[in-house]
């Protein structure tokens, strides 16, 4: 053992020695308080290996499964902010605003910060003029709550003391407003939103997927101090705003149209009115008005009882509620029947001169006039129910099916309004001869005013229906379906001109364009008991111009004028309003006037 | 094969290291006026201190341990002892002491601080060790023996507990075990027991927030935003981050949520960021640090520098288990520093050199071999 270490000094050596050497008092003593050292610093060592061991385990248990105490007790250092996404606008064909969203600040108190619950309403009140007593009942109702909403929308100056005024406990929170600069016109056809600036009804609530945006959220780890530290890339969703949507509607004629409808609703005391204006070689949609007025005593009155709730609530009835066309639908089985060869323009037929025609089935068919025979063509002028029942028994039933399904009758027009209804067609297993001489004279079918608008464009067409759209989007729409052949459509128009200067419509004529119109003036279905009101109508007209290249259909339907009042037909009721609502828009629209006028006041045409 | 005092100073750079690391991420915050940034990491006041405690290391290791064993020089742990108990009394007076969360703990000289309580605990240890080891044949008797170093340990106990009852704990159960291990009767070291039991109740109720500390210990849950808060977070960090931990630098509870971050709960800190894999790594440094001590005890057979070594690897491993128990909330909450990990200032600089004179023990009980080991053994190293 020595001779391994070489270096041994001799002072270490003799130490090595005298340790070994029993006796030495202090030597025995050295030894053993080394070994009590050595026995007690091993001891230390186990227990404090053990002590690591339990400090250790008591680690993974706080990591693997910490106490459901400490769970709840541990703070969430995660806050997460949202975002909203900005409601898209809505705006006419030429950009005016119709909806758009603004912030407004809407003030809430939080009960547990507020320092004195007694006063906060009078002071709330001195600030702002909010009423202290509603403030002090909201704050009773919801103590418990850290948020209670005590006021709408402020206006700014409110904002401006509250900002000033700095209540502990009170607050202002940041919401989205929407704003309808138009007021009260297009009013149901835009619609409104709710609480949630989300749809609640018209075109806010059809085009909300659009329109509303999407809200983001973005959670960020805070410090103590609740100041955002930093945001894990993935915890980031950034809000989108929704999209600003145009509308085809034009706000002038809209406003016109509202205005003229309204005018003529109240001065023939009628039920309710509704009016559209389209553009035939686009299809676009530029103005659509529905009245109902409130008539004490008047059984069958139009109802809507959601526009009671709410002035831009309610249906559009010019796409929703069907009614029976009467004359105006005749020139559809007119055309269609003339392209079939069933009639000849110049033909003339037995119409009767005194009473009233009778089918084949021995059905009696009346007439406001008797003019003795008359040709087909005067048929449609004169609009003789006689001469349309006429033709009407030599036209096979799927003849008749066929031009009501090619006009678009039946058949939803899809342009984008909520409610819209197909219309009531009869189905071919109801469909009897009576239905087919009905059909003909615009009853035993329901229709629409838009389908009605569709069907009538194709004469304004090359007989082609437009497909009906309410966004001013894309290009010109294609064309949707072909009802007749072009000439067909020219040779109506002609007739349906003539109808304006030598017909129903003489007393609607325009004194600068060439309208092409029809007048209807059907009898109003009975709610109960089935059959017709023998003094009750839907009087109707409808009409394009200018001729060559029309630019504008409209159509008026006054729902039940009051008949003691003097003027019940459409040709009276509703074709003076078609007129002027023709007149103002293709002025508006910078058409110029296609008849010619000479000096003494004459107008003719060309 | 490493030697034990290499693999000691493989274990404290470690530590030292981790220790750094760990204290730069847990005093992370916002709102800083200068970005983190490399250099200035480094040039930070708490890597220096870890270089100079690495250099107090060295400069423990080639102290002549040798030359201070009885029954030669006991005039140095002697006036060390007594430097020591000037400087508690000194922390005492208004003006020379500076006062840290309401304790008055500090002595600044220029722009730098300390705690006499750190130099009165290292002075302790080289005093009885020196003291037991001179008197070893009369330990056995009360009066003689035991007497003089109870009263000093207590002594010296009393003056620090009157501002730092956790230290006074620590430093009283260490100096009672040197006595104990040295050759003092355990039937005479459990005698002071009930006095310095009723010693702590006094203090406890001397101080109201002793008594909320022993409260929220008890019962964290009571008052979670109040005393019970501060146990809450530190296993709240413990918890959060689950075994693989939120990443180093990821860590959440350093923002303000859990107070002490970077020194007495840095634990926490470290088991949140770095996960079980961090608590695995302290706990194998500090079982590194107790078996590299234990060797170099072992590899000796001179009962001064046995027990100096006991002395010193207590006095590290009671302070480690007391901070590791009070931030798992296994104890109630004590100011004390995770030993060479926390963020401590003049206190790693104390604790380097003394564990420079372990190595220093090493050293020259290896130089001076062989020597017999325990129960005669021929020890290879």
């Amino acid at each position: 053992m020595i001779d391994k270490l070489p270096l041994l000094s001799r002072r270490s050596l003799k130490r090595l020695l005298v340790a070994e050497v029993p006796g030495n008092r202090t030597d025995i003593a050295n030894d053993w308080q080394s070994r009590r050292i050595a026995a007690w610093t091993i001891a230390a060592v186990v227990i404090a290996a053990a002590g690591l061991l339990v400090i250790t385990g008591r680690v993974i248990q706080l990591k693997i499964a910490p106490s459901e105490q400490l769970t709840a007790a541990m703070a969430d250092p995660f806050s997460t902010r949202t975002s909203v996404g900005r409601r898209g606008d809505l705006v006419d064909r030429n950009g005016r605003l119709l909806a758009t969203s603004t912030i407004g600040w809407r003030l809430f108190i939080d009960p547990a910060e507020v320092e004195d619950l007694a006063t906060i309403g009078v002071q709330i009140q001195s600030l702002i003029g909010l009423d202290a007593i509603e403030i002090d009942q909201r704050l009773s109702r919801r103590l418990r709550s850290r948020f209670v909403p005590i006021s709408g929308i402020l206006e700014d100056w409110q904002v401006d003391r509250i900002q000033s005024a700095s209540l502990t406990g009170v607050g202002m929170e940041r919401r989205q407003v929407r704003i309808y600069p138009q007021e009260q016109s297009a009013a149901r056809l835009v619609g409104v939103v709710g609480f949630d600036h989300e749809g609640l009804g018209g075109l806010e609530h059809s085009l909300e997927t659009r329109l509303g945006g999407t809200s983001g959220s973005v959670r960020y780890l805070r410090d103590v101090k609740r100041r955002p530290m930093w945001v894990a890339s993935h915890e980031y969703h950034p809000h989108v705003d929704g999209a600003p949507v145009r509308l085809s509607i034009d706000m002038a004629i809209q406003r016109y149209v509202e205005h003229r409808l309204e005018s003529a609703v109240s001065s023939c005391n009628a039920g309710g009115g509704r009016a559209i204006v389209v553009d035939p070689a686009s299809g676009e949609i530029l103005a659509l008005a529905d009245i109902i007025t409130k008539r004490e005593g008047w059984p069958g009155q139009p109802e809507d009882p959601l526009r009671d709730t709410h002035d831009r609530l309610g249906r559009n009835r010019c796409v929703s509620d069907p009614y029976e066309p009467g004359s105006t639908f005749k020139p559809f089985v007119w055309s269609v029947a003339t392209e079939a060869g069933l009639a000849e323009a110049e033909e003339v037929l037995p119409t009767p001169s005194g009473t009233p025609h009778r089918t084949s089935s021995g059905r009696r068919i009346r007439d406001v006039h008797y003019y003795g025979p008359m040709t087909w063509r005067r048929v449609l002028v004169k609009s003789l129910n006689s001469g349309m029942a006429i033709v009407a028994e030599r036209m096979p039933s799927e003849l008749m099916r066929s031009c009501v399904q090619r006009f678009g009758f039946g058949q939803r027009t899809g342009c984008g309004i909520a409610g819209e209804t197909a219309g009531l067609v009869t189905p071919a297993s109801s469909w009897t001869s009576y239905s087919q001489v009905s059909v003909a004279m615009g009853h035993e079918i329901g229709v629409t005013p838009l389908q009605m608008v569709r069907g009538f464009s194709a004469f304004a067409r090359d007989g082609t229906l437009p497909s009906l759209r309410l966004l001013a989007e894309g290009d010109v729409s294609p064309v949707e379906q072909r009802a007749i052949e072009p000439s067909t459509a020219l040779f109506v128009r002609e007739i349906l001109e003539e109808v304006m200067t030598d017909g129903t419509g003489r007393a609607s004529q325009s004194d600068q364009y060439r309208l092409f119109g029809k007048s209807g003036t059907a009898q109003l279905p009975r709610v109960e008991g089935g059959g017709y009101h023998e003094d009750r109508y839907i009087s109707s007209f409808i009409a394009g111009a200018p001729f060559d290249k029309p630019q504008v259909v409209v159509l008026c339907v006054i729902d039940d004028p009051d008949r003691s009042l003097g003027a019940w037909y459409g040709g009276r009721v509703a074709g003076p309003v078609v007129r002027d609502m023709v007149d103002f828009s293709l002025k508006y629209l910078g058409v110029p006037a296609d008849k010619i006028n000479d000096e003494h006041g004459m107008t003719a045409s060309r | 094969m490493i030697r034990p005092w290499q693999a000691l100073l493989l274990i404290v750079t470690g530590l030292l290291v981790l220790g750094i690391i760990a204290v730069q991420s847990a005093g992370l915050s916002v709102g800083r006026d200068q970005a983190a940034t490399l250099p200035g990491l480094l040039l930070d006041r708490t890597t220096l201190l870890g270089i100079l405690a690495l250099l107090a290391l060295l400069c423990g290791m080639y102290t002549p341990v040798d030359r201070l064993s009885p029954p030669r020089c006991q005039w140095i742990p002697t006036v060390l002892l007594v430097a020591a108990v000037v400087l508690l009394v000194l922390v005492q007076i208004p003006g020379i002491g500076r006062e840290v969360h309401g304790a008055r703990r500090w002595i600044d000289i220029g722009p730098i601080g300390f705690q006499p309580s750190e130099v009165a605990k290292w002075a302790l240890v080289l005093f009885l060790a020196w003291h037991v080891v001179a008197r070893a044949d009369r330990l056995g008797e009360f009066k003689r023996g035991f007497l003089p170093g109870a009263a000093i340990i207590l002594f010296i106990g009393a003056l620090i507990g009157i501002e730092d009852l956790g230290t006074s704990v620590v430093i009283v159960i260490v100096g009672m075990a040197i006595l104990i291990a040295g050759g003092c009767r355990l039937s005479h070291a459990l005698l002071p027991i009930p006095f310095a039991a009723a010693a702590i109740v006094a203090a406890l109720f001397a101080s109201p927030y002793r008594l909320d500390r022993l409260r929220a210990f008890l019962d964290p849950y009571a008052d979670p935003e109040g005393i019970g808060y501060h146990v809450l977070q530190s296993m709240s960090a413990i918890s959060g981050g689950g075994l693989a931990g939120r990443g180093l630098g990821n860590g959440v509870q350093k923002f303000g949520y859990l107070p002490e971050d970077t020194t007495d709960f840095l634990f926490s800190v470290i088991c949140e960021e770095l996960g079980l894999v961090g608590c695995l790594l302290i706990v194998a440094l500090y079982m590194g640090l107790l078996l590299a001590g234990l060797r170099i005890m072992l590899n000796t057979t001179r009962p001064f520098y046995r027990l100096l070594a006991f002395g010193i690897l207590l006095m590290i491993t009671v302070q480690a288990l007391v901070n590791l128990a009070v931030v798992t909330g296994m104890a109630p909450t004590k100011g004390i520093a995770l030993p060479l990990l926390s963020s401590g200032g003049t206190g790693w600089l104390l604790m380097g050199f003394c564990i420079g004179l372990l190595a220093s023990i090493d050293r020259v009980s290896g130089r001076s071999t062989p020597e017999k080991a325990w129960h005669g053994q021929p020890v290879t190293t």
